[in-house]
């Protein structure tokens, strides 16, 4: 929520790979957050499991990535056909 | 969206079969390291840009800027690029937030209280659902997209311009018959006194997945493409306060 508006502004700015860029990283960095917590929980504690969805938000969380899809799908279609594109 | 769909209708079944062979959940998160390794390397070095012509934007304001709401004002500031009512990017805006507001409601925690189902029944009302919802994204839709197209010809060619061949009337009507099944569907559920009513609804909700699409597409129409980022931002406000209030 909190940085949805900012990567809005900033894809219309900078294009649509760049906040896609950003939102992917952030979603492998979850991802690895959540395996090293999965493995050494014992040595390191959850503290990760924390980390991970709060990187994840700072980094075009999920509704950002969705939002993004959607304003790459706009530009690469016309109105009439955008329907179909939005389907799949 | 159907993709979506077929990756949480195929993922947990995969998910389960993996944890029943391992006995472990870690293979899991390994997968899911390699898919986004993979996705990550496919932003990186294969997709590419669509935003051709990115645009400059006036300077903001410090308040502005720190202020997360402030682009909501997207949804009141100009007129829409169509011939539309001034008011057709807040009430679609409206129209999502409720719709994401409803999204997921409690039907399984509501179906094991009333009708005493266990995570057997749950998970296979849930793969239904979600099957049901792929054949309305991947089959149903199209097909009535066209048949629209087909027998009313004159409604693309309301509009004097030419890029525009008017989708709007067929997205407007997709998005009443798909709130309106929603409503229909939640409120058969909730006064469904047999498993088979329940889970009839249930399926028919399936339905409302004809609303979506007809939204966002309709929303992005409304603006001018260099603002269609900062629109879909806003949206996603509405969709991140909606999804957590309840």
């Amino acid at each position: 929520m909190l940085g949805a508006g900012f990567y809005g502004r900033l894809s219309d700015r900078k294009g649509r790979r760049c906040v896609l860029r950003i939102s992917t990283i952030g979603s492998l960095l979850y991802v690895m957050c959540d395996l090293i917590t999965a493995k050494y929980y014992d040595k390191i504690g959850i503290s990760l499991m924390f980390l991970g969805p709060l990187l994840r938000g700072i980094m075009a969380g999920e509704s950002v990535l969705m939002a993004s899809v959607q304003a790459y799908i706009a530009d690469t279609t016309e109105p009439s056909s955008r329907y179909h594109k939005q389907i799949i | 969206m159907a993709s979506l769909f077929i990756g949480s209708a195929i993922g947990p079944f995969i998910s389960s079969f993996i944890i029943k062979r391992t006995s472990s959940i870690i293979p899991i998160f390994y997968i899911a390291l390699v898919v986004d390794i993979l996705n990550v390397c496919y932003t990186l070095f294969v997709l590419p840009e669509s935003n051709e012509s990115p645009t400059e934007q006036p300077q903001r304001g410090l308040c502005e800027r720190l202020n997360v709401f402030s682009a909501l004002k997207i949804l009141v500031k100009d007129r829409p690029r169509l011939h539309v009512t001034r008011y057709a990017l807040p009430c679609l805006a409206l129209a999502e937030f409720l719709l994401t507001l409803v999204k997921r409601p409690p039907t399984l925690l509501y179906a094991m209280l009333k009708f005493h189902w266990t995570a057997y029944e749950g998970s296979l009302y849930y793969t239904c659902t979600s099957i049901l919802k792929l054949t309305m994204m991947i089959g149903v839709l199209p097909l009535l997209s066209r048949l629209f197209q087909k027998k009313c010809p004159r409604a693309h060619r309301m509009h004097h311009e030419k890029r525009f061949k008017n989708s709007v009337p067929f997205d407007l009507w997709m998005i009443r018959v798909g709130i309106g099944m929603d409503a229909l569907c939640l409120l058969l559920s909730g006064l469904a006194t047999n498993v088979v009513l329940f889970t009839t609804a249930g399926m028919l909700q399936s339905f409302s997945m004809l609303a979506q699409p007809s939204i966002r597409g309709l929303l992005t129409t409304l603006v001018n493409p260099n603002q269609v980022g900062e629109l879909l931002g806003a949206v996603a406000i509405l969709d991140s306060i909606s999804s957590k209030k309840l």
